[in-house]
């Protein structure tokens, strides 16, 4: 099948775009910046859009498909309800799909299901990402915070490292937090 | 106030599109309408009317701001299934708010001694009858008030429509899309119209409610199964929303409302941007009074009848879609029942479902070459 894909993370795009390929579908990358699905969908006539479901270029695919019944349309019109899992999954995954008029939605299914373990590693990576460098900031404000009290205090690195704990642990909240409050208090 | 939330039976997830006229369901957040209701409301941004479409169908979403022909639209969808048919509204958000805007490469040369609509609309004509260009037109959605709301002006303006090429374009990018050259004219929401001007990439030309004076815009859409399976707080959540409109009304809440708006988990822009686009209500630099946007008044909450035919008729006029098809009444998707008890509940007057305000305008059908 010809598939256009638009995603404007690239970095998601393009294992998606290699995955879909691999199964042995033609596959075009809408490249990023200009307005151009219009032209796109005219020349490569895709069967199948693979489209991030945030993109506000969306309502410019409705109106493509609007425009000629040749033209894929929304598979939320196409879907039954055995499809109801798939489709459901896609949207909170982030993927939306148009289908050409004729193509039955199972036969979308493992292109849906692929698109929807690319968005979902994506995902996972980028909470993982979030996560390292929530850590590497924590680490910096500890870092900053046991200078402030080594200095005010005139104690050694231990003993901030302890105090800061202990205060954690009776407050019951986060050793990043209490060192806020420890840069706020001096700084 | 932010109220946090907890799921629970009165739990309610709304979507929304970042522009203006989203404004009664975050000052029904902020203001805490919505909690005196009782309700624990999760406001969840998109970005495109597609996506709402989509989580409203499904049921992801329990409610949405929606452009008002969407609704139809999606009844009269191409190989429809129960899917698309499983939204319908009970409550409009207002009259208007949409403007024209021409690019100001165009309206330069217009060179036009005032900013009256027929003074423009001649100019217009006699520029494109100077050249062989395609007029680039703007719109939000195929099925929107939006763009037949260009048809009106296009018709108005005596505009040949084999001249002009319409284009769906992100409101978040129709300003540079008008500043890059790519669109001549756009119609669309608030801020998008003040923001061209302050970017001098566009000029407002038109405003919607100079084509029709009480012109339905954005509905709340609910999901047939949850206003099926929990009315009480589907009434609850349409109280709430009637009340913010009627608080916006009131031109001392512009600047309140402005900066909730503006806040980054919303619209995600300048305060005093909205204030601007928000002041157009009283303050008007066209002559005439003009209104940009009524969220309360006059019975702008009310789900027409006749609005719902008119977007019909319109569909039909325009080749969207062969509307014969409609199935279901009219009634199932603009559910007057539901409006009236939650109006009476709030001891608001409500009138006769066939006494919409002013007149409907007649479809514009498009004009040709001459």
């Amino acid at each position: 099948m010809n598939i256009l894909l638009i995603d404007q993370i690239a970095n998601r795009a393009k294992p998606l775009e290699a995955a879909l390929t691999a199964l042995g579908h033609q596959v075009v990358v809408r490249p990023s910046g200009k307005y151009t699905i219009y032209h796109m969908v005219e020349t490569f006539q895709p069967d199948v859009v693979i489209v991030d479901a945030d993109s506000p270029d969306r309502d410019t695919l409705e109106d493509v498909s609007a425009t000629s019944d040749r033209y894929p349309r929304p598979i939320i019109f196409f879907a039954t309800d055995e499809d109801d899992q798939v489709i459901r999954q896609s949207i909170q995954a982030g993927v939306s799909a148009y289908i050409v008029d004729g193509l039955q939605p199972s036969r979308v299914k493992t292109l849906l299901n692929v698109a929807i373990s690319r968005f979902e590693e994506h995902q996972r990576l980028k909470g993982e990402l979030l996560k390292t460098q929530n850590e590497l900031s924590d680490r910096k404000i500890m870092d900053k915070a046991k200078g402030l009290l080594m200095k005010h205090k005139q104690c050694d690195e231990e003993a901030a490292f302890s105090a800061m704990r202990k205060m954690a642990m009776n407050k019951n909240v986060k050793l990043a937090e209490i060192a806020q409050d420890v840069i706020d208090l001096f700084s | 106030m932010l109220t946090p939330f907890t799921a629970n039976q009165n739990s309610v997830q709304i979507g929304y599109v970042p522009l203006l006229d989203c404004a009664p369901l975050i000052v029904a957040q902020e203001a805490g309408f919505f909690a005196a209701e009782g309700l624990h409301v999760s406001l969840q941004r998109e970005s495109n009317w597609a996506s709402i479409r989509d989580k409203l169908s499904l049921g992801i979403l329990d409610a949405a701001h929606i452009l008002a022909p969407m609704v139809l639209a999606s009844q009269l969808a191409p190989a429809n299934n129960d899917h698309a048919k499983t939204f319908k509204t009970a409550l409009a958000m207002g009259y208007n708010g949409n403007a024209i805007t021409l690019s100001s490469q165009i309206y330069n040369q217009l060179a036009v001694p005032d900013n009256t609509f027929p003074t423009i609309a001649a100019a217009l004509k006699t520029h494109l009858s100077l050249t062989n260009e395609t007029l680039t037109v703007g719109t939000v959605h195929p099925h929107s008030m939006h763009t037949y709301l260009l048809h009106q002006f296009l018709n108005r303006a005596g505009i040949d429509m084999a001249r002009v090429a319409i284009k769906v374009i992100p409101p978040v990018n129709m300003v540079e899309a008008m500043h890059q050259g790519e669109v001549d004219l756009y119609c669309v929401g608030e801020p998008w119209n003040t923001a061209a001007q302050i970017a001098q990439a566009g000029r407002i030309i038109c405003y919607g409610s100079e084509l029709w004076a009480h012109a339905p815009e954005k509905v709340l859409g609910v999901n047939q199964g949850f206003a099926q399976t929990r009315p009480e707080i589907h009434e609850k959540m349409l109280a709430a929303i009637v009340r913010a409109c009627q608080w916006l009304e009131c031109a001392d809440h512009i600047a309140q409302s402005a900066l909730w708006l503006a806040e980054p988990e919303y619209l995600d822009c300048s305060s005093d941007l909205l204030i601007q686009a928000m002041l157009g209500q009283w303050h008007t630099e066209r002559p005439g009074s003009h209104q940009r946007k009524v969220f309360f008044s006059e019975q702008a909450n009310a789900p027409w009848p006749a609005h719902a035919q008119w977007i019909l008729q319109a569909m039909q006029a325009y080749n969207q879609i062969d509307t014969r098809k409609l199935s279901v009444s009219l009634d199932a998707l603009y559910d007057w029942q539901t409006y009236q008890r939650v109006m009476t509940r709030l001891d608001l007057p409500v009138v006769e479902r066939e006494h919409f305000p002013g007149l409907l305008p007649a479809i514009a059908r498009p004009v040709g070459p001459g």
